[in-house]
């Protein structure tokens, strides 16, 4: 990687394939001019400060390229969210236990419920491009829902009736487990969208 | 004109200039060049995310292509880019005559 391609690099986060392609495709295009300029006459080392004033500021191209990334992981969280989140709802409903589990229960249900709806709804309009690139606000409702899930979830475990009602030891501790994973999976996807999406700020 | 100048209007040229055929980078920021005849100063390490934001549009279809021991990732626009370049030439029509009238020239 040459000085110029290095400097445009250093401040880039995010997808580390996309990032990695788009560096090659523009040292492709900077080795190509520093070309052209010597076939023209030019030293190497005033070729590539020609190139280099040519291609523009580092920063500033840095800054477009950037933009694309926060594009590219707010896609990337979008569909997480799109994927995870019905499938840990459409898993406790059917195997969360029968029963009435009381009103706060309910009530703590239907918060989780209510964040989860926002975040798909977020990740739904991102995905199908109506808040395009909007990294930050994806990944901080990702979050907003790992963290409403889980404080409801710590309360219900408080208050929620034990016993009869509830699914079996088994089941519970399968949902537990994949609900853990689910969520971990999820902010960890959300986290990178809001520090990449932040870096493009 | 400077980049300021054509802040905006970057898209459509890229998408006039691979209405002609198919190109790489570096000779899509050589045909900008010649087709204004040296007057569009532009910095041409943000013709790259350019070409990236259109392919994300679904305007522009790139790939990796490798032609004299040379990797290149190569252009071709789509049926959604050339629409998108007829919106933008109507608009840049529109803008013109405004932009004449008002200014009297």
């Amino acid at each position: 990687m040459n000085e110029y391609v290095e400097q445009v690099a250093a401040p880039l986060r995010g997808p580390r394939r996309l990032r990695a392609d788009m560096l090659a495709e523009l040292g492709d295009g900077f080795e190509e001019a520093v070309a052209e300029l010597m076939d023209a006459g030019f030293a190497r080392d005033r070729a590539v400060a020609d190139a280099a004033a040519e291609f523009g500021p580092p920063p500033l191209v840095a800054a477009e390229l950037q933009r694309e990334l926060a594009a590219a992981q707010a896609h990337r969280t979008a569909w997480t969210l799109l994927i995870a989140l019905p499938a840990l709802t459409i898993m406790w409903d059917l195997f969360g236990g029968e029963g009435d589990p009381g009103l706060a229960v309910t009530l703590l249900a239907r918060l989780t419920d209510l964040a989860t709806a926002a975040a798909f709804t977020v990740a739904a309009l991102v995905v199908a491009r109506r808040l395009e690139g909007r990294a930050v606000l994806c990944g901080a409702v990702g979050l907003a829902q790992i963290a409403v899930a889980l404080g409801c979830a710590a309360l219900i475990a408080v208050v929620g009736p034990r016993g009869e009602g509830g699914p079996a030891p088994l089941a519970w501790l399968a949902l537990q487990a994949a609900s853990i994973a689910a969520s971990v999976w999820i902010a960890g996807s959300a986290f990178r969208s809001v520090r990449v999406g932040r870096a493009a700020t | 004109m400077d980049a300021d100048g054509i802040h905006g209007q970057l898209d459509t040229l890229i998408l006039a200039t691979l209405q002609r055929g198919e190109a790489h980078g570096y000779a899509i920021i050589a045909a900008l060049k010649e087709s204004s005849g040296e007057q569009l100063d532009l910095p041409s390490g943000t013709v790259y995310p350019a070409l990236r934001r259109l392919e994300r549009a679904g305007f522009v279809a790139g790939k990796w292509t490798q032609a004299s021991g040379r990797r290149r990732r190569v252009y071709a626009i789509t049926e959604a880019g050339s629409a998108a370049l007829a919106k933008g030439r109507a608009d840049w029509l529109a803008l013109r005559e405004v932009m004449t009238a008002v200014l009297g020239t």
